[in-house]
Order: C-alpha cells, then sequence, then structure tokens
C-alpha cells in the first residue's frame, strides 16, 4: 500500500534558507522525472509557492517546472527525493506539520494521473 | 522439481512491494527469503523495480542474480517489462522508439537468464511482429499480460492474436491474470475503498452492479447510473470503478482458446478464508482448466493485496502456494 508512502520517516531537516523534506515515489517501480508532478504542498497549514521549491533526485535539483521534461533522469523506487523549501528562519528540533501531495502518471497507463497524500508532523532536524 | 504435470509454481517479487518500498527487505534478502520458504521454484521480477538503472543490467548484477537463483535452488521464469509510451507527457513514442525501449529490455532478460519476458498492451502489435526475430535470437519468449478488463476475445487481444497467427512464432505468447476469471470482488479491494471514506450503500450498489449479466461495458454503465441516481460523488464513482477494471469475471473455461499459446501465468490473489480458499478467485476451477490442456510452464504467485494493505506479503504467497498444492495434488 504504496499511496501514503510519500514522506519519509524523520523525513524533515533544516537547510539553508528554509526546510528539505525526505520524500519517496509511492510507486511500485521506477518512474523517469517527466511523469512526476508536485502538487500543493502546506506547511503548517500554509500553502507553499511553487517557485519557492526544488526537488532534488540523483543528486540534482530541479525547479518543479522543470520536471515535465526531464524523460532520462530516472527516480529508483528505492530512492529518497528532497523537497527543498525556502522558509524564513527554519527552527531545528522545532515540530512542523508537513503536507505534500504528489501526481504521478505512469508512462504505460495512458490518461491515468494518480494522486498520493502524504501528512505528517515531523521534528525538524 | 515439479515437472510431473508440467505446472510449476513460482513468485513474483511483485507480491512483496511493501517489504521493498519500505526498505525493510533489500532486493537480494526478498529472493533469498522467498528461496528459504519454497516459494519457488520460478521466480519472477520487475525490471524497473527491482533493478537500478534498468534496462542496462551490470555483469555485477547478473553474476549476483545467478548466484542467488543457484543458492537457493530458483529458477528465472520471468521479467516484467514496460511499454513506457508516455515517457514525455503529450507525446506517444513513435514505433521505432517503442523497438528500441523493449530491444533492450529483452536483452536484458537475455543476459540474466530468463526465458519469459512480459509485455504489455501499449507496446502494439506492430512492435511486437518486428521484435519477434530478436527475440528468436536471443531464445526469450514474449507474452502479452492478458488482464482485466481484458481477455482473450476481447478486441485489443484479438489484434495479437491476428499478428501472432500471420507470424507463428513460438516465441509469441500470451500471459493470462488470473484476476480476469474473478468470482467476487475482493474483500482487501472493499476494506481499502472503505477506509478511504466511501459510505456502505455506494459501495453495495457498485457490488450489485458488478453482479450484473451483460457485458462489461453494460455493467458499468449500469453502475455510474445507479451511482449518480443514489447520490454518489464523481470521486467515489472514479474510485469505486477499479472494481470493474482491475477484477474481471470471465469463466475459467475462456482462457482455453489461447491455451497453446501460454507461456506463463500470473496467480493473481488478495484474500484467504479460513480454510484457506482465495475469497474472489476461483482456483479450484482455473487450475484444472491449465492442468488438463497440458500446460507446461511456470505460475507466478502475485498478491495484488499488497496495493492495498500492509499485510505481511510472504504469509499471502505461502497461502496461496498452500491452496495450489492442494489443488494440484502436491500437498
Amino acid at each position: 500500500m504504496l499511496t501514503n508512502a510519500v514522506i519519509g520517516d524523520n523525513g524533515l531537516r533544516v537547510a539553508p534558507g528554509g526546510l528539505e523534506v525526505d520524500i519517496r515515489l509511492p510507486w511500485y517501480r521506477a518512474l523517469p522525472l517527466s511523469t512526476v508532478e508536485i502538487g500543493e504542498v502546506r506547511i503548517n497549514g500554509a500553502v507553499v509557492k511553487p517557485a519557492a521549491m526544488r526537488l532534488r533526485v540523483n543528486g540534482k535539483d530541479f525547479r518543479l517546472e522543470q520536471l515535465e521534461n526531464q524523460t532520462d533522469e530516472v527516480w529508483f523506487v528505492l530512492d529518497s527525493a528532497y523537497l527543498q523549501i525556502d522558509h524564513p528562519k527554519p527552527v531545528h528540533g522545532a515540530e512542523y506539520l508537513v503536507e505534500v501531495t504528489l501526481f504521478l502518471r505512469p508512462p504505460y497507463i495512458p490518461g491515468l494521473i494518480m494522486p498520493s497524500q502524504g501528512k505528517k508532523r515531523l521534528l525538524a532536524n | 522439481m515439479m515437472a510431473n504435470n508440467g505446472l510449476q509454481l513460482g513468485t513474483t517479487i511483485f507480491s512483496l512491494n511493501n517489504e521493498y518500498h519500505s526498505r525493510r527487505y533489500s532486493f537480494e534478502q526478498l529472493v533469498t527469503k522467498v528461496g528459504e520458504l519454497g516459494l519457488g521454484p520460478g521466480l519472477e521480477i520487475v525490471g524497473f523495480s527491482h533493478i537500478r538503472g534498468f534496462p542496462a543490467v551490470t555483469d555485477e548484477f547478473a553474476e549476483r542474480l545467478r548466484s542467488l537463483l543457484d543458492r537457493h535452488q530458483l529458477q528465472a521464469s520471468c521479467l516484467c517489462i514496460n511499454a513506457d509510451a508516455y515517457i514525455r507527457r503529450n507525446q506517444r513514442m513513435t514505433d521505432d522508439e517503442s523497438y528500441t525501449y523493449h530491444e533492450a529490455q529483452i536483452r536484458a532478460a537475455a543476459k540474466l537468464g530468463f526465458p519469459v519476458v512480459r509485455y504489455q498492451f501499449l507496446a502494439g502489435p506492430e512492435v511486437i511482429r518486428r521484435l519477434a526475430p530478436l527475440a528468436e535470437k536471443l531464445n526469450v519468449k514474449l507474452g502479452l499480460e492478458i488482464h482485466a478488463p481484458e481477455r482473450p476475445d476481447s478486441r485489443d487481444v484479438l489484434a495479437y492474436r491476428e499478428m501472432y497467427s500471420k507470424v507463428n512464432s513460438p516465441y509469441l505468447g500470451f500471459i493470462p491474470d488470473m484476476g480476469a476469471s474473478a468470482r467476487a470482488v475482493p474483500p482487501s479491494l472493499l476494506n481499502w475503498l472503505r477506509s478511504d471514506g466511501i459510505q456502505e450503500k455506494f459501495i453495495q450498489i457498485a457490488l450489485e452492479c458488478w453482479s450484473l449479466g451483460g457485458t462489461r461495458e453494460e455493467r458499468a454503465a449500469e453502475y455510474r447510473k445507479r451511482e449518480q441516481a443514489a447520490g454518489a460523488s464523481e470521486m467515489d464513482i472514479r474510485k469505486m470503478f477499479m472494481m470493474f477494471t482491475m477484477i474481471g469475471r470471465m469463466e475459467p473455461r475462456g482462457w482455453i482458446e489461447i491455451m497453446p499459446q501460454v507461456i506463463h501465468i500470473h496467480g493473481k490473489c488478495y484474500d484467504f478464508d479460513e480454510n484457506n480458499h482465495e475469497v474472489a478467485i476461483p482456483y479450484e476451477e482455473l487450475l484444472p482448466v491449465f492442468q488438463k490442456a497440458g500446460y507446461k510452464g511456470f505460475l507466478s504467485t502475485e498478491w495484488e493485496g499488497q496495493a492495498f494493505n500492509n499485510e505481511d506479503g510472504f504469509a499471502k504467497v505461502q497461502a496461496h502456494h498452500a491452496l495450489c498444492k492442494r489443488i494440484l495434488g502436491k500437498a
């Protein structure tokens, strides 16, 4: 049951200029990044603007609007990706309510847009 | 080895998705435990799940898999490959691109010693026709998975059957998925819909429609009509529609017409009752159909319940093996 497996355990840390969330691919197999879309993200209930986020996959950073064109960059099923979120004054040890929605378009199932949502209270490491 | 009747059991590691995705078991640990629990001899894997970098396969991985299989007396049965036609969201792969995409995966199967690949509808009959000589050269059979809502006599399958009859190659075949021959909707799927907050009255309407006469299209249309009349939301209607796509109602004997071309079987399963019968899929009827027709090959246990709950995948595969062995007279 992978549809809820979006946010990794202990998946929040303070990063320069913001927060970084460990996210998992909620699918059973690797997918090209072109089939992954980051939907609504909230921190403590407040919606984060897409321009304030980047996704790090395979050690490379992508703006969210760049994902659609990443046909050769593959997110392997066991790997975490890291959603970097601009956030003023992130606090070590503080608890944050993190909500992430992902949409997957499995490239072998035309027309399917599979939503997955994660919602966790996490301590920022 | 269970060579007496030609139907051999096995496991697809896909059944153990939760154990794998949660990182509780590595791929090697899953294969090891499948071997230790006697859930072979066939071992099926999913290229894009279990091999980092697939369809590229390193010599090191190939050697590691070979020694794992040897150590646990398992046999490579089937490699699942994918027809990822929409890697570009809005532009389908051309046939030439699809050919190349499949070729790499079939070469991976050959390198790993898999005698069969499972391929998908989206490949298209023309691309598969072009790949037949390669399959023959590499000694890897290409099997189209026939999964609900498809069945041997549905339009898309007939297009492949027509092409197969023209090419007439033993390297082109079919992989029936037993979920196309269910007698009921699996409880695990229903419980998942309930846990998603869908009201029982809407679920009962869906179940009534699933059991109606007529074609699947007629049942689905009636389902939509009745749910809308009862006030179900569009979202709920879409979620429950899974019953009509994932769970087929074909008579077990429906597989007979393609039997000579069956090269592998997906032993789809969900839930087991107190007597260890599969609640939704009539294995007591299905297995004898294949057995009597002289099917020779593997049946991979594929526990799909992992999509709906986090129960122990190994225990479910064990239950399915016990059921199959009892039916096949091997208990």
